[in-house]
This record gives C-alpha cells, structure tokens and sequence, in this order.
C-alpha cells in the first residue's frame, strides 16, 4: 500500500528533513511536538502538528502510545522515526507494526539483536566480522577481581562500556589498573541511569583509531548493498562533529575498502537488516586492522555526505524500502563522485568547555551556493529549548576533490550567521584549517590531541564591529522622530530582534542618512 | 551620543555623531568615517572610503550580536546596579551558585547548614547528555539550597548559596 500520509517521531533538522523529502514525493506530514516546542520550524514544516505533552523527551517525543495514537487519529499509514528517541527502540517498532503501521526502518528483531552490543559482538563473530578484542558478562555479573584480570588479557588502555548504551554515554577510558574500579563503577551508574542496564563490558582501546563507517541498505527482497563509506573521526567525548566521505584512509587503500564493505554488507546479512543502516568500525591506520563498533538501525546524522557523494536519497530509499519495493539499484551501479564533507552546528560555547546554550535565535542566515547544503532545525524567531540534543543544522560541502571541499565548507561556514545562541561555529573552522585534518591523517583524538586547549580568537572585536553596534544602537533611538515612520516600527530600530514588530513584517528599506 | 559596551570584561566606549552626509564613530581615541549606511533587517552595511562592509546585528535586552568577517562577538550593554549586588555578606565570601545551563537537578547533595569543602560537589546538573558537578568555590556553609532533585532550571537560576566561614 502506497504511504500518502507520514508522521514524523522526532524534531528539529531531522523532521524538516524527512519533510522535505515527503514533499517531493507528494506524500502529506504530520508532525507530533512537545509543548517547548509549540512554534518550532518541524511544526510550522508540516501539513498537521499533534502536541504529545509536557517538555520532557520521557513525557512527549518518547511516548510510542500517543505517537500511535497520533498517528491513527490523522490517518498517516507510517512512522518514521528519525535518530534519537524512538529510532531505536525495538518494542516501538514492533508496536507501530502490531498496530497496522509502517515503521519506516528495520524490524524490532533487527534492532534488538544490534541493540545488545555484547549480543551484536558475538554476532559479528559468527558472521566472520572482526571485533574488537574485549571482555564481557555472560550471565552473571564479574566480581572486580575478574574484571582486573580480563583487563590485563586484553591489554591496557581499556575501555569500559555500557551494554545498552550510545553516543559515548557510559564510555570510561582506562590507562591502568587503578583506574579500573572506578570506572566501571561509575559507568554501571551512568548505564543503570541513562537506559536503565547496569551491563557493562571491556574492549580494547586503541590509541591511534580512524572511525569508518558503512552505509548500508536492505530490502524486503533478501538485497543488501552498501552506499560506501563515511569518515567520522573528528569527535568530542565521541560526539561527531565533521564527517566526510569518501575516507582519505581508504582512498589511499582501495582494496580495505573492499574488504571493510564486504564485512558491513555481511554484518546487515547476520541481522536480515532491512531498510537503512549504519555499520561501524574502527580501524588502526598502521596496520589497517578493522574492527566492527556497532550497527545503528536508523538514518544517522551525517547521511547527506553519502547523498551527496552518491547522488541518492537515502529518505527515499527508506520509504520505498519500507513500503516493499525492491531497491532500484545492485551494488554495481552505485558509484562515488567527487568529496563531500559535513559540520555539525552545536548550540554549545567552545570558550566555556563546550556548554550547551539555549536561548532565542536572533537571527539566523544560511549560506548558499554551488555544492552547499544546509539541513537547519531552527531559523530566526525559533527559541532552542534546554531540553534536547544541542545539535542546531548541518552544513555540507560537496565539490570535486576533498581540498575543494574544505575550502568550500569553510567558506559557507563564514558566511552562516547565528546571532542570539552561541555556536561553535569558530571552532569548527579551526578543526577544518587544521594542517593534521587537511592531511586527512586524522584520528579519533584529534580533538583531545589539538583543541584541548582552544579557546575563540581575540575577543576585543574590529572597530568596524564596535562601529556597526554602536550606529545600530544609535539609529534604534534617533529614528522615530527624525525619519517620520511610524513609532512602533522605529522601535525596532535595524537591530534583528524577537518582538512582535519586526516578526509583524517590517517593510526592508535603503536608508542613505543625510 | 556616546555608547559604552562590554566584552570580555573590558569596558569599550564608542561616540557616534553625524557628519555630512555620513557618521563619525569614535573607537577610544580612534576614529572612522562611515560614509553611509545601507540598512536590512538585522544587517548593516558601512561604507567606508567607497568599501562596503555588511555586518550583522541583533539585539535582546543588554545583549548585542555583531557578525562581521566570519566571526561573531557577543557585548553587553553595562547595566545600572550590578556593581551594588556584590559584597553581600559583608566581610564574608558569599556566593550564590547560579544554574550555567538550563537542565534538570540530577542530584543534591548537601542541605542547608552543612558545612562544605572548597571543590565539594553541591549539585550534579544534567543537560543536553552531559552532566555538570556545581562545586563549592570555598569552604563554608551552605545557607541555603533552592532547588530540588528533578527540577528544570534555567540558565542564571539559583541553585545553592554558600557563605564562608
């Protein structure tokens, strides 16, 4: 049955996404929201909006029932989750389909083996997917004595990580053994916190790792392809924050590549995935040792590199997927052309340890241009809520060659303007002008490596910026009775500002002061 | 018509003023012609010996934005009676712990009347994934806890007051 009405389980960037793609395919949104977020651009983006409930991601975007509910009283026929929240809950997906809905992803079978990430390791095994060498709790709980000695098999450093967990929570590096006690002892309450599992398990920590991952796409037809690779090894406490494809690493190794797409496509095989996926590994750029991280069972992200790289839409493809179809292409005609790299804006102050920001936006202006994509969750007016993922829009370069895309992203990147919430914008340009990125010989500490101690550049602006504040605040006052316009719209002034004047329509003019 | 602004703790005094058919804005004892200005909403361009500059502006209270030449600077309108909220507590340290980002309490763990170390942890924040320990500045006493296990507060809001002693 074809979809003609979509609900969308999520917000910000991601939603107005997967709108657009529906738009495109004529297919009619709906949008659900939380109270915080009443007036925010996924909502103004859709045909129909249902509130869910109170701020809390536990009382609204995670709510499976009333998103059902929503669904079945504006009669969308499917769900597409997005990441975050839902996208990777297996019973939601499993209720979404025992209520006669689409899920617009994997089955909760393939989510919930891939969820387990000591259950995935020992799939991966048996599916002749190299893992990383590790330690884990079958069963019973380790003692610390235990885990001591499993820790020195392995070899330190160790990372100790949380079963159920995602997105670098309950992550511990360990240097030595005294370290070890505290750290599983703290992820285990950062784990039991967070996804309410206390298992955690060692893995081995390589110092030196590139993280590589596969797009990978299955049908209901028994075909599983991948759409290449993505580079994400700039990351802060294992946040993303620029990705690229194709790999510098695997440019310069074609026949990992190979081998590495061999595993992704064997690992979505070991699962019976269908629909989009993302398989993950690390790998050891001096001996090109790959090892499988995790598969995440959702549209991730950093999807619009492979887009743009491949020239496919990867919402498209889900939708057909998820309705059926078989997909339109066999591994052979999916090609690459030329290099695309994405930022990630954060709402978050690099010159205070990167906290999260909230706040109204005051202004908001994307940059355009050939090979320039911007994906935004906000645009001037939109208030940023304190309580969900800092994440604001992503910005994506494609161009011919990966020098041509740096410099093509850093100028797009110079010319987003984000006023009223502070972003990390100018961090983002340092990490791309930096000479170890720009060799593409980056790691996963790059950032702890370089920018640890980075703050903004000098703070004291050019008289130029002073001049332009001042004569802003200077016109704000003198305009009304000089200039003979009506008061209430002098007020404004030509600052960009949140009342209701401005967001009223203030008629743009050409003022030459005489 | 003079401007003072704040960044970075410094304060910064501007003079506007027109002249002809443009301005004249003195940065301290600096000075520029502005020629004209072409204005949008939200952005400003000075013409300065026949080059156009775009900056762009925003303004939310006290708050300015400046974006010029791929960069953004944030200043502070200097407001009357800051100063004066300082030095409470006459003679004693006094600090009042404020929220720095908006989140939910996760965790309080002292009560009103205990005493704390300098570096103690008085409240674990939660916003965003990230987690923020709010530390004692000094040893003392907490005199008082505002808020509660759960509670959402925003940025700015009291969280715990501590005096020295």
């Amino acid at each position: 049955m074809r979809t003609t009405k979509l609900l969308i389980a999520n917000r910000g960037e991601i939603a107005v996404r997967v709108m657009r793609a529906c738009r495109e395919l004529n297919i009619r949104t709906v949008a659900v929201y939380s109270e915080a977020d009443a007036h925010a651009l996924h909502v103004r983006e859709a045909d129909e909006a249902v509130c869910l409930g109170p701020p809390p991601p536990r009382e609204s975007y995670l709510r499976a029932d009333k998103i059902i509910e929503a669904a079945r009283a504006t009669g969308a026929q499917a769900i597409h989750p997005g990441y975050g929240f839902l996208a990777e809950n297996a019973d939601f997906a499993d209720a979404v389909r025992a209520a006669g809905l689409v899920f617009v992803g994997p089955s909760g079978d393939s989510i919930r083996a891939m969820g387990s990430k000591t259950g995935a390791r020992a799939l991966m095994e048996q599916a002749g997917v190299p893992v990383v060498p590790g330690a884990q709790e079958k069963g019973t709980k380790k003692d610390e004595q235990e885990w001591m000695e499993a820790a020195r098999a392995i070899g330190y450093p160790v990372l100790v990580k949380a079963s159920g967990g995602g997105g670098g929570r309950g992550m511990r590096v360990v240097h030595d053994p005294a370290g070890l006690p505290e750290a599983l002892a703290s992820a285990r309450r950062e784990a039991a916190g967070a996804f309410g599992d206390d298992t955690v398990f060692l893995e081995k920590y390589l110092e030196r790792a590139k993280h590589i991952e596969f797009q990978v796409l299955g049908d209901s037809h028994g075909n599983v392809v991948h759409l290449f690779e993505r580079e994400c090894s700039i990351q802060r406490r294992h946040q993303k924050l620029i990705e690229e494809s194709p790999s510098p690493l695997l440019e310069a190794h074609p026949d990992l590549r190979a081998r590495m797409a061999q595993a992704a496509v064997a690992a979505a095989r070991a699962v019976n995935y269908q629909n989009a996926g993302t398989v993950e590994f690390i790998v050891d750029p001096e001996s090109l040792a790959f090892y499988f991280l995790e598969m995440n069972t959702r549209l991730q992200v950093e999807h619009p590199v492979t887009e743009a790289v491949t020239g496919l839409d990867l919402v498209h493809l889900q939708l057909r997927v998820a309705a059926g179809e078989p997909l339109p292409f066999t591994q052979s005609e999916i090609s690459v052309r030329g290099h695309a790299i994405e930022c990630r804006i954060v709402a978050e102050d690099p010159a205070q340890n990167f906290l999260p920001q909230s706040g109204p936006v005051l202004l908001a202006r994307e940059p355009h241009g050939p090979g320039v994509r911007v994906d935004s969750g906000y645009s001037t007016g939109d208030e940023v809520p304190p309580h969900y993922d800092s994440l604001l829009a992503k910005v994506i370069a494609h161009a011919p060659t990966r020098a041509e895309a740096i410099a093509r992203l850093d100028a797009a990147l110079a010319r987003y303007i984000w006023l009223g919430v502070t972003t990390n914008v100018e961090f983002l340009r340092a990490a791309l002008a930096h000479p170890e990125f720009v060799s593409g010989s980056m790691t996963t500490r790059f950032i702890e490596q370089h920018f640890a101690t980075w703050r903004p550049g000098a703070e004291t602006p050019p008289d130029l910026a002073l001049a332009a504040v001042a004569l802003a605040d200077f016109l704000s006052i003198s305009a009304s009775p000089a200039w003979g316009v009506m008061p209430e719209r002098a007020d404004a002034g030509p600052w960009a500002r949140l009342d209701g004047f401005r967001l009223g329509g203030i008629t743009e003019s050409v003022e030459r002061d005489r | 018509m003079q401007f003072e602004y704040q960044i970075g703790g410094e304060t910064i005094t501007l003079r506007v003023e027109k002249s002809g058919e443009g301005y004249r804005v003195a940065v301290g004892d600096r000075a520029l012609t502005v020629d004209a200005v072409i204005r949008r909403q939200g952005a400003l361009t000075l013409l300065v010996n026949g080059t156009p500059y775009t900056a762009h502006v925003a303004a939310d209270g006290p708050r300015r934005w400046v974006a010029l030449d791929g960069r953004t600077y944030q200043l502070t309108v200097p407001q009357a009676g800051t100063k004066a909220q300082r030095g409470r507590g006459a003679g004693h340290r006094h600090d009042s712990l404020e929220a720095q980002m908006p989140g939910v309490v996760r965790k309080v763990l002292v009560s009103a009347g205990e005493a704390v170390e300098r570096g103690q942890a008085l409240v674990v924040l939660e916003a965003m994934k990230m987690e923020l320990r709010v530390a004692a500045p000094h040893a003392g006493v907490v005199e008082r806890v505002a808020v509660r296990e759960g509670e959402t507060v925003q940025r700015g809001q009291l969280l715990v007051e501590v005096v020295e002693g």
